[in-house]
């Protein structure tokens, strides 16, 4: 299953499911179902809750917050995740903050779904992860699929399970991605799946390795679009150099996963984090910081981080290449680290 | 009959896609169709397509319907003769212009198709799960190997006085340490390992082991491994992992070396005969200190250097890893050269000299670099 049909199954299946699910967006209604189709056939089969609206995110965003605070479940689509610094102030000082502000007395379980990431040619404005801007807000989750993970059941767990804010980021790249789905001896695509750290919870983290052997040189971590960048990278380290990496791919981006992490990282004594956004004040900048609070003195080599440079986003995609991080700076950055 | 042949090929329908799924053939194999019908009917993320044959002619199916087939990927081919479609050449031409199939063949690491390319081992034979990695594929061969290795290794046989050393490398240099270590009175060689095509035959008088066998080698009783290779990447990695296979990797320093008292010398490390290491020089692990190689004192050479013969440094100098000094070369006097450097034969190194150069001609001159 491709991970767009997974997302749009899932909503399906919320809706029928639960008569308090809403979606609200920019042109998600039939036939044209959201810019990425996620949206596909919900307005046919539910027309009275799928609702279109004009363009502004910070209206859709403060109605949508109204819902949830009288009891329903909204899910808003951002048309592109760049379009979410339109919502900050209704995410950042009233959804947020309402359940603190009026102690308990309201909830806002709110989804905000935004697909993010370039790749695609779409210039500065529109190929943008924008998500770390809202790195340490706080009561804000952020959730990322990557295509190991099962989209649509994380998506409804967002929506259904969790009482609070979520931030839902969807791959441009991963949506027409088919998700890779691990057979009854946990292979998929020459990895064996190790672990899902507490998979009991609800956004789990996956541990891939090449081997079956436990053993691993380096820990690769990324979430979403970056996550088939580190296992095409972990493919080429044991194909070109025998470098054995594992591969982390958490799919709750914040609050940190940084216990699920840490084993991978205490393993390996050496960890990369590669994230699509600016490597400035990013989501692995935090994540070295935390683990080094937790393994300082125990790894081989500091947290090395991999992110896209500090400017905006080309629309050529050649440039957009060089800007953004790819699986030969992953490759070259561990062999730097292993002295190779 | 080949230029008649037209290749339908999956369109491109929307920027991100990757693949297309065939959802329905409207044709069958060898049937007759005109220019505008449709064909098969396909799906991508974002739409569903109806894909035609702008000629007429008689058709063949290339994808199955169900099928993930790359964007613009052969899925049929319309021939003006359905008879060729049964010809040999039909075969050969489909076969040349379907994508390649890798499925089903073993994927190996360079180091493991390197590996199997010298021992001569089948990886499609192997029973690996996974990517086949150069411990798998010396595995295959030590278990091909094992009734004639084991005979061989079991015949190893040494004077009680002296240490048994087996030499890893049996070519020129590993004659060379062989030689070296019989002129001097604690070690005796008693075989030599390679993973070249020599296993099994004689050298220099010494039994040739694979390289494969090395653990077999350490159990019976051969404690001691000297190193006789040339690449220093290799060396150094043979070196680290000899030791877990148990392997004590000896540095060979021939009794015509002068070595000063104050002097050091890393593990895995030759010394051959008329070199000078003076006063306070370090030398690194597997280092290769040539024939009359003159190492002035106070000098630090990083691991995996060779000083190639008759190669001169004064003091003071620093030399990183894995740096080759040419025959007859000289560097002067608190010089720093760096790591993967290459000095040319004759060059003369008087300034500092930068990571991964080659320099050449005196003075010594960068002149390129070295792939590193």
């Amino acid at each position: 299953m491709r991970y767009v049909e997974s997302l749009n199954r899932a909503l399906h299946g919320v809706m029928r499911d639960d008569l308090r699910v809403y979606l609200i967006g920019e042109d998600v209604l039939d036939p044209y179902g959201g810019a990425f189709k996620v949206a596909r056939g919900l307005s046919t089969a539910f027309p009275e809750r799928v609702l279109t609206t004009p363009i502004s995110e910070a209206a859709i965003t403060g109605f949508a917050i109204g819902l949830a605070m009288r009891g329903l479940r909204p899910v808003v689509e951002i048309m592109f995740g760049d379009f979410l610094t339109l919502a900050a102030d209704q995410l950042i000082n009233h959804a947020t903050k309402f359940r603190w502000m009026y102690n308990e007395q309201v909830a806002v379980p709110l989804v905000v779904r935004a697909p993010m990431g370039g790749r695609r040619g779409y210039g500065p404005t529109h190929s943008q992860c924008l998500e770390k801007l809202y790195f340490g807000v706080p009561g804000l989750t952020i959730v990322a699929p990557s295509d190991w993970h099962d989209p649509g059941l994380l998506l409804r767990r967002a929506i259904l399970e969790d009482a609070g804010v979520t931030l839902f980021i969807e791959g441009k790249t991963l949506y027409p991605q088919t998700l890779k789905e691990p057979d009854s001896r946990s292979r998929a695509d020459d990895f064996w799946v190790r672990s899902f750290e507490h998979a009991d919870r609800r956004f789990p983290t996956l541990v891939l390795g090449l081997t079956a052997e436990q053993r691993a040189d380096v820990a690769l971590v990324a979430y979403g679009v970056s996550a088939p960048l580190v296992v095409e990278a972990a493919k080429r380290l044991l194909i070109e150099d025998e470098i054995l990496a594992e591969v982390v791919l958490p799919s709750l981006v914040v609050p940190w996963p940084v216990e699920d992490l840490l084993p991978s990282a205490l393993k390996a004594q050496r960890m990369v984090v590669v994230e699509e956004g600016g490597r400035t004040a990013g989501w692995g900048a935090e994540l070295a910081a935390l683990i080094s609070d937790q393994a300082f003195g125990k790894l081989l080599h500091p947290v090395v981080r991999i992110g896209a440079l500090d400017c905006p986003i080309p629309s050529a995609r050649s440039l957009e290449d060089d800007i953004l991080p790819s699986v030969e700076d992953i490759v070259r950055a561990v062999r730097a680290m292993m002295g190779r | 009959m080949r230029e008649q042949v037209h290749l339908i090929r999956v369109p491109r329908l929307g920027v991100n896609d990757e693949v297309t799924t065939v959802t329905e053939w409207h044709v069958a194999d060898r049937q007759a169709i005109r220019p505008g019908d449709v064909l098969c009917s396909v799906e991508t993320a974002k739409a569903s397509y109806d894909v035609e044959s702008d000629l007429g002619g008689y058709v063949l199916r290339l994808a199955a319907a169900g099928e993930a087939v790359a964007v613009t990927a052969p899925i049929a081919l319309v021939v003006p003769d359905p008879a060729w479609l049964d010809s040999e050449e039909a075969r050969g031409w489909v076969q040349d212009h379907m994508p390649a199939d890798d499925r089903g063949k073993p994927q190996a690491t360079h180091r493991a198709l390197v590996l199997s390319e010298q021992l001569g081992i089948d990886l499609a034979a192997l029973s690996v799960e996974g990517i086949i990695r150069e411990a798998d594929v010396r595995r295959a061969y030590e278990a091909r190997l094992r009734p004639a290795g084991d005979g061989l290794i079991g015949a190893l046989t040494w004077d009680p006085a002296r240490l048994p050393v087996a030499i890893y490398g049996a070519g020129r240099g590993g004659v060379t340490v062989k030689e070296c270590l019989e002129s001097g009175g604690t070690y005796q060689p008693v075989c030599f390992l390679d993973d070249g095509s020599l296993g099994g035959s004689t050298v220099a008088g010494l039994p040739v082991i694979s390289g494969a066998l090395i653990a077999a080698v350490a159990k019976r009783g051969v404690g001691a491994l000297a190193l006789a290779i040339a690449d220093a990447r290799i060396r150094l990695r043979l070196y680290r992992e000899a030791e877990k296979e148990g392997f004590h990797i000896i540095s060979i320093i021939h009794p015509r070396a002068y070595l000063a008292p104050s002097a050091s010398i890393g593990g895995g490390s030759y010394i051959k005969a008329g070199a000078v290491i003076d006063t306070n020089t370090l030398v690194g692990d597997c280092c290769i200190i040539d024939n009359g190689a003159m190492v002035a004192h106070d000098n630090v050479i990083g691991e995996g250097c060779h000083l190639a013969p008759g190669a001169v440094l004064g003091s003071g100098i620093t030399i990183g890893p894995r740096t080759v000094v040419g025959i007859g070369a000289s560097v002067s006097t608190k010089v720093t050269v760096g790591r993967d450097v290459i000095i040319a034969p004759g060059a003369s190194v008087v300034t500092d000299i930068p990571d991964a150069s080659v320099v050449e001609g005196v003075p010594g001159r960068v002149v390129g670099r070295t792939r590193s």
